[in-house]
């Protein structure tokens, strides 16, 4: 099974997702203002342009080919393609129900094709279920994940907003580049604006979305694993804590992907780039994490302490 | 560029002037050519330790930070505050244990008058795992 878009259709899918906005004239009257989170089905089919019969009929032509055909067969690909440029309005649809939250429409249409695709690798019509009640949920829980990697919890100004994720990326280009996390010169110099800027926009970034650092593992299958192993081993910096009656509770307090990265930074001495390249985050979110985590176990200390 | 001389910065022993002294510690840091990753990790290290004379400073007081250039390209960040048991930090507490995983250095001391110093020195180079 394939989860992530096969190359040979990215130019064409790129080329889709261009257009994606707006695409679906029909659905922007009711969408307009709704936040709803669940979003029902039927609601959605009245919304989305009226299909024809011919529509239908190629829909499950295509959904039979992708089944039948190899993973790299053209003909395949091409299906997949096709399947997904027709949907794109129910993507661009689902997108606008979750405008006005402080992402851009581009980017959560963005988003909801990215679910979309996943929806087309994921589909198995022996099912019975029409593809489009399939799509929905899965479109509508890859924009929830993305509010939730990437929402903010307070009102942060757009340009901050803007600016951190210009840092966040332009720290993995120079890290990538010099083999070392960049300096507050090296980033302004690189995105073109002061360092005061650069250091504005790194402070914003306690800003970021309590919902965000609670969330565990980005998709919570694979990572358990090897995160709890890390957790087993080398506990000897742990070992000449004599606070250990008073610390293990409150490790076992935080979550357990912010235990691992306690653990990696300070038991096992791994700098923030190693974590965050094991983690699989950035090495900016290594340290939100960080901070957050360690004033979570002072709060709990002191609660224990009043407690006793 | 260099910090010469020493710059000190006197706020009251509250936890909502943490902050402030955090970035003060980014702009030292980025004035110092720091990388990100050090700069964030002098920042948790001073506020965990601002957490700590926190934790024991008696009402009204104020908490000294005095920055000074530590060769070679490093930083001294020295932060001082009355305490009431006079207490100092012990090596085998988990706050030692994170203060010596972000920095260099680490000393804690006490006076006579129970003013206890928490003083962390970084150097620029990255802290390479062993």
């Amino acid at each position: 099974m394939t989860e992530t878009p096969g190359t040979p259709a990215d130019g064409a899918l790129g080329a889709a997702l261009g257009a994606a906005p707006g695409a679906a004239p029909g659905a922007a009257p009711r969408a307009a203002g709704v936040v709803a989170d669940e979003v029902p089905h039927d609601e959605v089919v009245a919304d989305t342009p009226r299909w024809s019969e011919r529509d239908r009929e190629r829909e499950a032509q295509l959904l039979e080919l992708i089944a039948s055909l190899p993973t790299d067969d053209p003909r395949r690909v091409a299906a997949r393609d096709e399947l997904v440029t027709m949907h794109l309005p129910l993507a661009a649809f689902l997108a606008r129900r979750f405008r006005d939250r402080g992402e851009s429409l581009d980017d959560l249409t963005q988003v909801a094709t990215v679910g979309l695709i996943k929806a087309v690798d994921r589909f198995e019509p022996d099912r019975g279920v029409q593809f489009s009640t399939f799509a929905t949920p899965t479109m509508v829980g890859e924009i929830k994940r993305h509010f939730r990697d990437k929402g903010w919890a307070i009102r942060v100004p757009r340009r901050l907003q803007e600016l951190r994720l210009a840092i966040t990326r332009a720290t993995a280009e120079l890290s990538q580049a010099t083999g070392r996390s960049p300096t507050v010169a090296e980033l302004a110099a690189h995105l073109g604006v002061s360092e005061e800027d650069v250091l504005e926009g790194m402070e914003s970034a306690q800003a970021y979305a309590t919902l965000s650092l609670d969330a565990s593992s980005t998709d919570g299958t694979e990572e358990g694993g090897t995160l709890a192993d890390t957790l087993g081993d080398h506990d000897h910096r742990l070992a000449m804590v004599e606070a250990r009656q008073t610390l293990n509770p409150l490790l076992a307090g935080l979550a357990p992907r912010e235990r691992a990265i306690i653990h990696m930074r300070f038991f096992e001495n791994m700098t923030q780039s190693q974590i965050a390249e094991q983690v699989g985050v950035s090495q900016m979110h290594v340290s939100r994490l960080l901070a957050k985590s360690l004033a979570q176990m002072r709060t709990e200390l002191v609660d224990a302490h009043q407690d006793a | 560029m260099e910090i010469d001389p020493a710059v000190t910065l006197r706020v009251p022993a509250e936890s909502a002037y943490v902050a402030l002294i955090r970035a003060a510690v980014s702009a030292m840091c980025a004035r110092l050519d720091f990388t990100i990753e050090r700069l964030e990790d002098v920042k948790l290290a001073v506020a965990e330790s601002a957490a700590l004379l926190l934790s024991d400073a008696p009402d009204g007081a104020s908490l000294d930070v005095r920055f000074t250039p530590d060769a070679p390209q490093g930083l001294r960040v020295e932060m001082t505050c009355p305490t009431m048991h006079g207490r100092s930090l012990p090596r085998d507490s988990f706050t030692w244990t994170v203060l010596t995983a972000l920095v260099d250095e680490v000393v804690a001391t006490v006076s006579p008058d129970r003013n206890l110093t928490i003083s962390l020195v970084a150097h620029r180079a990255e802290a390479v795992r062993p």
